[in-house]
């Protein structure tokens, strides 16, 4: 089977080492990290994205070798734990967003945005301004947005713990089943321990300031 | 914007921002204040220090008194708009604060039209019309503490025994300690470097090194000594700035952290009194000049008429063979477009290098140097360096708004970077993540923020730009004078019809800074609701 995503001898943090991360991820899985509030989660999220720098090793996404590459060239999808919509665009620019990077014209790219809001049940949603949206409804477009350039991966930065409980779970529940149905690779960072082993294949701690599955 | 976030794709030409402030800076201000230092040390033997000393100590005699006066009206309003709750606070908040916005030589031509016959020029007209403009330094600087202040330590004091007076002497005023010396001194400086309000409502007892530097360079062209009262003038107003900021520092140890509880409502009669009466007061003391000052406009010596406005347009009015009242009109508008567009440039420039570069935050300090030194130190370096051949920009219509830049970036900078602060840098990192490159991905997250605050940004240095007396009265041509100098000089002519002409002209110039504010302040609701 293909990996999604490997890590090898990463050694993650700013200037100073906060984290030693050794995993594979094999592709179409779904991986939660969990880890206690500032044992580095989102900074290992950071340096698979690109913002912040390996300090040692080597990242491969869809077996490529990224550690060196600039965050626009690693397909690696991100959505965080506020939606971030680009407020000045309609929901559908979005969406269509990534689509024009990768070269689709704008006319595809608008049918293909449609599906994917469709696919989410925001069908009519398309010329609507993100700041008209809830909040579930948000972070389900900026989870299409983030889907539709068909990143290698898709890192999930506790992307529903701005909501509230219930719609978290449905949620949670909702976007595991799309990830699966289209075989998406997902890390997802999480500190919930029942969200995690309900919606993920598997579960990797971080413990002593080490990360190995 | 943050040096970590998204910094391995920043766009490249990011990091180079600083460099266009910095040769603006080095060119702009680095010559004329070498100029002036240079031109300062020609005039050391032959100087007359004993009358410039002098003047010093008048100048700085009528800071203090204005200093003192001001906060004496200020506290109270500050007290009453910051400890309590009532209808018709935020405007009252908007209204205290339209004179500093407005310029120098309008709020000196309405006094004159107001007092004129009760109070002749000179020094306690010169400190009524200071107290009036710094009014709003006094609200904003002291009024941020005293919202801060916990209102139940007073409570506790008074249930010790302490009469309201008491408790506001023990506990209140000591805490505001830090920010009264802070306001005093901008206030002070302000007060010192005036030139417009002297030049209009002073006598020889209100003169200032300001007025002085004008009257040696203009009328007795002797360059080397205005230089040297520069100088002079440079220390007093850096030593003054150095205790504002040290009081700055004391303001921030004694700020509580959070503000316990909301400012309560008036509720005893006697506690209603005090609020209202301070606010309509507060309210009248903005709005009667300004009034005044329109009534004025349509006031001739047989009644009501629109004598004055219609005298805008004709040459017989103006103070130059060469154009109208309104022609200066003209002048200012295209100073302050351009002004507009080169301090809302650099400033944001300069502001975005704060935030990607650490010679950026060295550029943006430097910048701020224009608050401390004076219009005229700064127009008349710019003139004895770029204002006679071989380069003489006066005659490419460029040194005025070049000078009124270099007045308005500061400002722009402390509208500018707060804003880009706020905006969230994962936005770039979120479309790199879709396949933008840097730069798109930059312009994604801050592109729509920056157009706003640089919209915004142009807007206030053209309102700055279309007051501006200090530096123009240095550089203008005499055929192309500004609105400003244009009232002054209407207003050094005998006679009512100058005066009304003038007034018409300050209506004007009242109108469209009051208009370019609001559409700055629309613009700032505007990206606040994004």
């Amino acid at each position: 089977m293909n990996s999604g995503l490997e890590l090898i001898g990463c050694s993650v943090g700013y200037t100073e080492p906060l984290l030693q991360a050794e995993l594979t991820v094999p592709h179409g899985q779904i991986v939660a990290i969990l880890g206690p509030s500032g044992c580095g989660k989102s900074t290992l999220l950071a340096s698979i994205l690109g913002t912040v720098p390996v300090l040692a090793g080597k990242v491969v996404v869809g077996g490529i070798d990224v550690t060196s590459l600039p965050i626009h060239q690693r397909r690696v999808g991100m959505v965080f734990q506020d939606p971030l919509l680009f407020t000045h665009l309609t929901v559908a620019h979005n969406v269509m967003y990534g689509l024009r990077r990768s070269g689709m014209s704008k006319p595809q790219a608008a049918a293909r945005a449609s599906e994917l809001l469709a696919w989410v049940d925001l069908q009519g949603y398309e010329n609507r301004s993100p700041l008209e949206l809830s909040g579930g409804q948000a972070q389900r477009v900026a989870l299409v947005r983030a889907l539709a350039p068909k990143p290698a991966i898709l890192l999930l930065d506790e992307p529903y713990s701005a909501l509230d409980a219930d719609l978290r779970s449905r949620l949670a529940a909702e976007v595991s089943a799309l990830l699966r149905e289209e075989g998406v690779t997902a890390i997802h960072v999480t500190h919930d321990e029942l969200e995690a082993g309900s919606i993920t294949d598997t579960v990797v701690r971080i413990s002593e300031n080490r990360l190995i599955s | 914007m943050g040096p970590g976030d998204g910094a391995l794709n920043a766009p490249a030409w990011l990091k180079w921002t600083w460099v266009i402030p910095a040769l603006f800076l080095s060119v702009l201000l680095g010559a004329p204040i070498t100029m002036v230092v240079q031109h300062s040390l020609d005039a050391v033997s032959t100087f007359e220090w004993s009358s410039t000393l002098h003047i010093a100590a008048l100048a700085a005699l009528q800071a203090f008194t204005s200093t003192c006066v001001a906060l004496a009206v200020g506290l109270p309003l500050a007290g009453a708009l910051s400890s309590y709750q009532f209808r018709g606070r935020a405007l009252t908040q908007a209204l205290v604060t339209v004179p500093f916005v407005l310029p120098t030589v309008v709020i000196a031509l309405a006094f004159r039209g107001l007092f004129g016959s009760l109070l002749q020029p000179g020094f306690l007209l010169v400190v009524v019309a200071h107290t009036y403009i710094n009014l709003a330094v006094i609200v904003r600087i002291v009024g941020a503490t005293w919202q801060q202040l916990d209102s139940r330590e007073v409570i506790a004091a008074r249930a010790l025994g302490a009469t309201p007076f008491r408790a506001f002497v023990s506990v209140t005023l000591p805490q505001l300690r830090g920010a009264i010396l802070s306001a005093s001194a901008v206030v002070f400086v302000f007060c010192f470097t005036s030139l417009g309000v002297v030049l209009v409502l002073g006598d020889s007892s209100t003169r200032t090194l300001e007025s002085t530097i004008l009257r040696e360079s203009s009328l007795l062209l002797d360059f080397p000594a205005a230089a040297l009262t520069s100088v002079l003038q440079l220390f007093v107003v850096t030593a003054a700035l150095l205790i504002g900021a040290r009081a700055s520092m004391l303001r921030t140890r004694a700020t509580p952290i959070l503000r316990i509880a909301r400012a309560p409502r008036p509720r005893l009669p006697r506690q209603r009194l005090f609020v209202y009466a301070i606010a309509i007061s507060g309210v009248a003391i903005v709005l009667v000049p300004l009034a005044s000052l329109a009534l004025d406009s349509f006031r001739g010596q047989g009644g009501w008429t629109l004598q004055w406005w219609q005298s805008l347009t004709s040459i017989d009015s103006g103070t130059t063979r060469l154009g109208s009242p309104a022609s200066a009109i003209a002048v200012s508008l295209k100073y302050a477009l351009i002004s507009g567009l080169i301090a809302g440039l650099i400033g944001v420039l300069a502001a975005m290098s704060v935030l990607t570069h650490r010679l950026g935050r060295a550029v943006a300090l430097i910048a701020l140097a224009p608050l401390g030194i004076s219009a005229a130190t700064l127009g008349l370096g710019l003139m004895l360096s770029f204002g006679r051949p071989p380069i003489d920009l006066r005659s490419w219509d460029l040194l005025i708004p070049l000078s009124h830049s270099l007045v308005a970036v500061p400002l722009v900078i402390a509208v500018v970077l707060p804003t880009l602060r706020a905006t969230d840098s994962r936005a770039a990192t979120v479309a790199s993540a879709l396949g933008a490159r840097p730069t798109r991905a930059f312009f994604t997250a801050y592109g729509p923020t920056l157009r706003i605050v640089l919209l915004a940004a142009g807007g206030l240095a053209a309102c700055v730009s279309l007051g501006e007396f200090g530096a123009a009265s240095f550089l203008a041509r005499s055929g192309d004078p500004t609105v400003p100098l244009q009232i002054v000089r209407l207003m050094q002519r005998p006679g009512d019809a100058s005066f009304g002409v003038a007034a018409a002209l300050a209506m004007v110039l009242v109108i469209g800074t009051v208009m370019l504010i609001l559409g700055v302040d629309a613009l700032g609701r505007r990206r606040t609701a994004r």
